[in-house]
């Protein structure tokens, strides 16, 4: 009886209402919450989410009020699959019908791979300069480099997240551990000696330079500039505390066991087989004015293995597909009119909205023409 | 959807299992490879050189000439890093220290009098006017060009108790200003001084290299008093007025505010401490007067626009100065304390800025300072 029940809730269109009305307030909802709290904190709270919580003030609960989209989306997903396996089968004459949902389920689990499978990055280029990475424009990694070998770098990347966990680290690849004493996901310049009571680096740059917490930013204008202490643990002793902060630029070095390791808290990188050179970048504005009307960025593009030796243009909408990536022209430096910036955007599910529609359009196609042929027959009968 | 007729037949609960079970496998997948983005990654990279270094990650960059020395005995080099191209330690007897570092800067990099006076901020000496100025510098060579400034001074600064010397040395070439400082204990860089000033006659400059990387984080001539120790600069607790809303403070900024009006209109709050008096009240006062659009003023119309008022165990004064044309006003609070100047900024729209004036002096008044 249970089991027939819930099966029976699935299936019904009433489910397919509710699930609807209630995206429809999600997306009202989290479109205004973008004002207050950016547009990734609330795409995290509404729609990455199962639940979307609330904190009543003076408290520290945490209460779900309303489903979050991969919920709704998840439900919705079921009752299409649901009702379709229970009503329709695969009988002939539903073939319309079955292309119509079969394309919506794939636009569904294909917003969901882009959710989790897109990673957005970007490159700045300098004229005349080559790049073979591009940077995450969000996430920052603890980059642990090992330069002793003459030719390549070995790098170990620790994602923020490991960090935000302060827990010791261990890899295989590391000869030590990494202990973290302190992360901040935010962090603001403080005199030296201004941070009492924080922890202290016992070896380079944070002996001399200090940086506190500071409130994690909402702005799309303006980015989260971590912070954290490490320790570093071989199996015996310690190499000691070291200040890793995306405000320093510099790697800072350090030996141990007759290897050469380099440090940095940094935007996460992502390599590429092949590189990019700016040959050339233009950007006009309209006259008397800092209104862009055109960029372009002239690259040469280098690919060792294919032996791929070409010039690019890329301009507003006019990006370069390669590699399974597509580099579009995003900006410039203001400070510096010879950088040009590309947005770098990996999206292995990219092609799935194109052939959803057209499974739904050649679906509605097919049902219409079904009933169409069926009435004309009826009437020439 | 899953509308349209009920087929009959159709009313049991006969589920197609391996449509669920396809769809639940493609989702399992999807997870997991989402969940790549939590998990160490190792990899190869080639070798980075310090341009490619510098392009991608700093905001102020610019190509000047890359610099290169000859490393005097006793001197040990450090890795370069923040600002600094070149940083050196220098030990003497027993526990003397003292730290060379060279930062070159884009542009004039400020005035000769705000920097010299900050620079005697930092061993504790009080500030010069401009007509004073001449008779503090020394010439140097540089690069094995004459005509450079040279500086030497020698005090105690607010958190030690053995006196300090500097020597700061300014070059100026090619759109940038480098700075070549000398600070330690006194005896000590009195004794390098000669090193000192042959490094800078040795130093070379090539052409056309790139820049080094320059952090956005510290200020170009933050003080590193050596042995550290809290000047009174620690973060002090206040109470935030209703209706002030935090925000991310900017570089130099120990805490920022923002205040909304429901009647439109914002203004901002700021706070920001430095060491010593910060170039004095009168340079400040007359950069927040250009920030609003009013002309400078000299020293006695700038004791009129000054008003003392109470601050436990500090002395302060605050100002208020309105922009008529441009409906901008602006209220300031400049604390002194344990040698470091707060100064507090609230600056805005004119009517808002009058709304918040009692809530702001009031946030100033109330400020507990750590020890």
């Amino acid at each position: 009886m249970g089991l027939k029940h819930l099966v029976r809730v699935l299936c019904s269109l009433r489910l397919t209402v509710v699930c609807l009305a209630l995206g429809m307030i999600l997306v009202f909802v989290g479109t205004l919450a973008q004002v207050e709290i950016g547009i990734y904190a609330a795409q995290a709270k509404y729609f990455r989410s199962f639940f979307v919580y609330w904190t009543p003030p003076g408290t520290t609960l945490n209460l779900p009020i309303m489903p979050g989209g991969y919920l709704i989306g998840g439900v919705l997903l079921v009752n299409l699959v649901a009702a379709h396996a229970k009503r329709f089968g695969l009988a002939r004459n539903k073939t319309g019908l079955l292309l119509v949902h079969a394309g919506l389920i794939l636009l569904l689990v294909g917003q969901l791979a882009t959710d989790l499978l897109q990673v957005e990055s970007a490159m700045r280029i300098s004229e005349g300069e080559a790049r073979q990475y591009s940077e995450d424009q969000r996430f920052s990694e603890l980059a642990i480099i090992d330069t002793t070998a003459a030719d390549r770098d070995q790098v170990v990347a620790i994602p923020e997240s490991l960090l935000a966990r302060k827990q010791d680290i261990r890899h295989p690849n590391l000869p030590f551990a990494v202990r973290v004493h302190q992360y901040w996901v935010n962090s603001t310049n403080v005199p030296h000696g201004g941070a009492a009571g924080a922890v202290r680096a016992t070896e380079g740059l944070g002996k001399r330079v200090q940086f506190a917490e500071a409130a994690p930013t909402a702005r799309m204008d303006m980015r989260n500039m971590p912070t954290a202490y490490v320790e570093f643990l071989p199996a015996s002793g310690s190499l000691g505390t070291w200040l890793v902060s995306d405000w320093i630029d510099t790697p800072q070095t350090f030996t141990h066991d007759k290897r050469t390791y380099q440090v940095a808290l940094r935007l996460a990188r992502y390599y590429k087989p092949f590189s990019l050179q700016l040959l050339k970048f233009s950007h006009d504005k309209y006259m008397g004015t800092e209104i862009p009307k055109n960029f372009s960025s002239r690259v040469r593009l280098q690919h060792p293995e294919t032996r791929e030796d070409r010039e690019v243009l890329i301009y507003m909408n006019n990006p370069l597909r390669y590699g399974g990536e597509t580099f579009y022209q995003a900006g410039y430096d203001e400070k510096d009119p010879r950088v040009t910036i590309l947005q770098v955007v990996r999206n292995p599910g990219w092609l799935t909205p194109y052939f959803s529609c057209s499974l739904v359009g050649a679906g509605l196609l097919i049902q219409f023409l079904t009933h169409l042929v069926g009435f004309v027959k009826r009437r020439t009968e | 959807m899953p509308a349209g007729p009920r087929p009959p037949g159709a009313a049991g609960a006969r589920f197609a299992l391996p449509w669920v079970r396809g769809c639940a496998g493609v989702l399992v997948t999807l997870v997991l490879a989402g969940c790549e983005r939590e998990s160490i990654r190792v990899y190869q990279a080639p070798k980075e050189t310090a341009p490619q270094r510098q392009a991608m990650s700093t905001p102020f960059e610019s190509r000047v000439p890359q610099i290169h020395w000859k490393l005097p005995a006793g001197w040990q080099e450090l890795p370069a890093g923040q600002m600094r191209v070149g940083q050196f330690a220098v030990s003497g007897q027993g526990e003397q220290k003292a730290e060379v570092t060279i930062i070159p800067l884009p542009g004039l990099a400020g005035g000769d009098l705000d920097n010299v006076n900050r620079w005697r901020a930092q061993v504790g000496l009080p500030p010069v006017k401009a007509e004073e100025l001449p008779k503090l510098v020394e010439d140097v060579q540089v690069g094995g060009q004459a005509g450079s400034q040279l500086y030497d001074f020698v005090g105690t600064p607010y958190d030690r108790s053995e006196t300090n010397r500097l020597l700061v040395a300014v070059f100026r070439a090619e759109g940038t200003a480098w700075f070549f400082k000398m600070l330690g204990d006194s005896a000590l860089v009195a004794a390098q001084k000669p090193a000192f000033v042959e490094f800078l006659k040795n130093v070379t400059f090539e052409q056309g290299a790139p820049h080094p990387p320059i952090a956005a984080a510290a200020p170009p001539d933050a003080p590193s008093p050596p042995g550290g120790g809290d000047g009174g600069s620690g973060k002090p607790t206040w109470t935030v007025p209703a209706g002030w809303q935090e925000q991310a403070p900017g570089p130099m900024q120990t805490a920022k505010f923002s205040a909304p009006d429901p009647a439109g209109g914002k203004a901002e709050i700021t706070v920001v401490v430095l060491p010593g008096d910060a170039g004095g009240t009168l340079a400040n006062v007359n950069r927040w007067r250009g920030q609003i659009g009013l002309a400078p003023v000299g020293e006695a119309e700038l004791n009129q626009l000054l008003t003392p008022f109470e601050v436990a165990g500090a002395q302060a004064v605050h100002l208020d100065m309105t922009a008529e044309g441009a409906k901008r006003r602006l209220v300031a609070a400049v604390v002194s304390r344990g040698g470091n100047t707060w100064f507090y900024k609230l600056v805005g729209d004119e009517a808002v800025v009058g709304k918040q004036k009692e809530a702001f002096l009031q946030f100033v008044r109330n400020i507990k300072y750590g020890s």
